[in-house]
């Protein structure tokens, strides 16, 4: 099998169904954030793969950059996050999305 | 050699800045003071380097900031980018100005540490003067229209603060707002210019081949407009002609109009005159906010030498302010009123030279007037000091006990009469040389009311500063009840040195209308093509020192009451009360509000009953019915983000590949 920019794009696509079912269904806030993180990575692996593949003349050079931006805001992202999931757990004993609902209207 | 002229325009820049290092305001004084008279010193250099290399090409020296691009194409590629520039332009006239402006702000900070000694704002003062200076320098030595415009507005906003130092007294306040709100007026001028000259020359100049260090495109550099305006005029632009010119040189008028007090702008100066320091009163009547608007003439000659018309009515608007200035002047007998409309006059009789194309000779008027002004204001602000009042009738006898100042004075008022020698007397005779000969450019009937209006001006400009130098100066002192003899006296050399020196100035500064040296002055400071009026004709000097002589001996006459002053009744009233033009603004612009407020407050109540009450109603109970939705749990807030996210890029996609024709996409 020849494997092509639609595979990777398929995959990636895959990628991020499944991470935002996660965001969307998790319970867990750290499930949340993890399926965050595969949303991203499914971005990361669409623009490496335009990247190596060309996209209509883009810059060879720019998915790439562009990709390892992504990699490292995200990272910025998970620490953030974990920092402050460590502080809601410490103050409200609870990562549980679910009672979590103090913004009722 | 020509960068020193960076020098001259930030070493009172340093100064300002600089003065808030000492804690003090000594100390920031004295700061201010030598970063200025370094300034002079350099601009000293500069001029005779200047003086030596007559022939050479001005010099420019621009430094780019940011680079502008309006998006203009030319054949398809983007050309035209506007370096915006702040620069330096080393030419005789901005030499000349460079080093009398760094003059008379030298002297009359040395004066201010004497005049202002026991005050409290003395710091703001001193830094408030350097950072004048610094505007005014950067204004004369700008390299197009729109950086003078920057310094120009500069220039206004630090003179509301210098004019203004006596903030708590609310006159002081009244005249500082005046004076800002009416060149107010004639900034919107200068803007409108600015934006006209844009519209109708950037395609034009962006075509022009341009020389190496200058912007591509520079609507508004000096020696693009030199060019530019004859091609508008011979309809090479296309869109406009003569009426464009028209347009642009009025509104650049109507500039110079405000900043340099003239009819019918000119009511915010008696304000001046009156509540300023003196100090402030001598710089901003000499050489910066009322030369400002010469120099932006002289700046602009090229648009005024090639708009029809121009020349002739600003001739006209210049003898119209010069004769009522003398007139009004004539029939005043507070010294702050005299000096305000002797400055109105003067200014006035600059626009007349510009006018008639005597433009070398309008310079030398400018200069001259900043001498016998500079020291005129600055004796009589020591005298008025010294006497408690500025009532000319209550102040006698200062000449035994002030001999300095009185001397000073007497250099001033002779100066400013046209007494034969001085500096008065050349500026003022080679205007009217230029009146006279006028190079063909103003028509019978104007000329003749020109040269009408100029020669009542020497007369009656020969008067009344004679006349209030014989009655201060002369007789005993007053005996009038809570008046204090022991004040009177010379105040500390602080104050009169710089005086001593504007009246030697004032005595042989008309040494540039000697007849040699005048053809080579005025031959420097012209940078124009088209060649000026002549302006040292003997019939302007005879004229000249005529009414200066005759002026001098009624003067006199009127002094020791052989002669009578005629009672003119309501004519003379009017005149008093200076025409009552200030009055009739005020009447005007409250009855114009007073009359429009009430309509104004109804709309606003209507508009927010009717309209944003119920609007605002609106979105409060939307928001109330929405309440509701709103069920606070983080998994529902992603769940919508998420499919909203999901809405938006399937309506992105599907547009791209046409499935939805309304968004326009293509399959």
């Amino acid at each position: 099998m020849n494997v092509g920019v639609n595979h990777f794009v398929a995959l990636s696509g895959v990628l991020f169904a499944i991470g935002g079912f996660g965001v969307v269904a998790r319970r867990n806030l750290i499930g949340v954030l993890m399926s965050a993180q595969v949303m991203l990575s499914a971005g990361v692996l669409a623009l490496g793969a335009f990247a190596r593949f060309g996209y209509r003349g883009t810059h060879p050079l720019g998915g790439g950059a562009f990709a390892l931006f992504a990699v490292v805001s995200g990272l910025a992202e998970v620490a953030v996050g974990a920092s402050l999931l460590l502080l809601l757990h410490r103050r409200r004993d609870t990562l549980q999305a679910d009672d979590l609902d103090d913004l009722r209207g | 050699m020509y960068n020193l002229a960076w020098a001259v325009i930030l070493l009172p820049l340093g100064g300002f800045l600089f003065a808030f290092l000492p804690e003090s305001p000594k100390r920031a004084a004295q700061v201010c003071v030598t970063f200025t008279g370094f300034a002079f010193v350099v601009s000293l250099v500069l001029l005779g380097y200047r003086l030596g290399h007559i022939h050479a090409n001005p010099y420019l020296s621009n430094l780019t900031f940011w680079t502008f691009d309006p998006g203009q194409r030319v054949q398809g590629t983007f050309i035209s980018d506007y370096h915006l520039q702040i620069g330096v332009l080393v030419d005789s006239l901005s030499v000349v100005m460079l080093s009398v402006v760094s003059l008379v702000s030298l002297l009359v900070q040395v004066y201010a540490t004497g005049f202002l000694r026991r005050d409290d704002g003395y710091t703001r003062h001193f830094t408030a003067l350097a950072l004048a200076t610094f505007a005014m320098l950067a204004l004369v030595a700008s390299t197009n229209l729109f950086d003078l415009w920057i310094f120009w507005e500069v220039l206004g906003a630090i003179f509301y603060v210098l004019v203004g130092h006596w903030w708590q007294r609310p006159e002081a306040a009244a005249a500082a707002r005046r004076m800002f709100l009416i060149t107010r007026i004639g900034d919107l001028g200068l803007l409108g210019a600015l934006v006209f000259i844009w519209a109708k020359l950037s395609a034009y100049t962006a075509a022009l081949p341009f020389a190496a260090g200058q912007p591509v495109n520079d609507p508004y550099g000096w020696f693009t407009e030199q060019k530019a305006w004859p091609a508008l005029l011979a309809g090479k632009v296309h869109g406009s002609g003569p009426r464009t010119l028209i347009a642009v040189a009025l509104l650049v008028l109507l500039a110079a109009v405000a900043k340099s007090a003239l009819l019918p702008l000119h009511t915010w100066l008696r304000g001046v005159f009156e509540e300023a320091p003196a100090p402030v009163t001598a710089l901003l009547s000499t050489v910066t906010l009322t030369a400002a608007g010469a120099f932006l003439v002289a700046r602009m000659y090229p648009l005024f030498q090639a708009a029809p018309h121009m020349l002739t009515v600003m001739a006209l608007f210049g003898a119209a302010t010069a004769v009522v200035g003398a007139l009004v002047a004539l029939a005043q007998r507070d010294i702050a009123r005299i000096l305000s409309w002797s400055t109105v006059s003067h200014l006035g009789l600059v626009f007349v030279a510009l006018g008639v194309g005597a433009y070398s000779a309008a310079m030398f008027q400018l200069i001259a007037h900043a001498w016998f002004k500079a020291v005129l204001v600055l004796a009589a602000a020591s005298l008025v000091a010294a006497y408690r009042t500025t009532d000319s009738h209550e102040i006698s006898g200062a000449w035994s006990r002030m001999r300095t100042t009185s001397l000073g004075l007497l250099a001033g008022a002779a100066g400013s009469a046209g007494v034969v020698l001085l500096a008065g007397f050349w500026s003022v005779s080679a205007v009217t040389g230029g009146v006279i000969d006028n190079g063909g450019r103003l028509g019978g009937v104007p000329r003749a009311l020109v040269l009408i209006a100029v020669i009542a001006t020497m007369l009656a400009g020969a008067v009344y500063p004679m006349r209030m130098f014989f009655r201060v100066a002369l007789g005993e002192l007053p005996k009038r009840r809570g008046f204090q003899p022991q004040r009177v006296r010379e105040p500390g050399g602080r104050m009169t040195g710089p005086i001593a020196i504007l009246a030697v100035l004032t005595v042989v500064g008309g040494f540039m209308g000697l007849p040699r040296v005048r053809a080579s002055f005025f031959n420097f400071v012209y940078a124009g093509t088209a060649p000026q009026s002549q302006d040292g004709l003997l019939a302007g000097l005879a004229v000249t020192a005529v009414a200066g002589l005759l002026g001098l001996a009624v003067a006199w006459m009127l002094h020791t009451r052989q002669l009578r002053a005629p009672h003119l009744g309501r004519v003379g009233a009017a005149f008093a009360h200076e025409l009552r033009i200030d009055e009739a603004y005020t009447w005007a612009v409250e009855r114009a509000l007073v009359r429009t407020a009430p309509l104004v407050g109804r709309v606003d109540h209507e508009a927010e009953h009717r309209v944003f009450d119920p609007v605002g109603g609106g979105v409060v109970a939307a928001a109330e019915a929405g309440r509701g939705w709103q069920i606070g749990r983080v998994d529902a807030v992603t769940l919508s983000a998420v499919a909203g996210v999901a809405v938006v890029a399937g309506a992105v996609v599907l547009g791209a590949t046409g499935h939805l024709p309304w968004l326009g996409g293509t399959r």
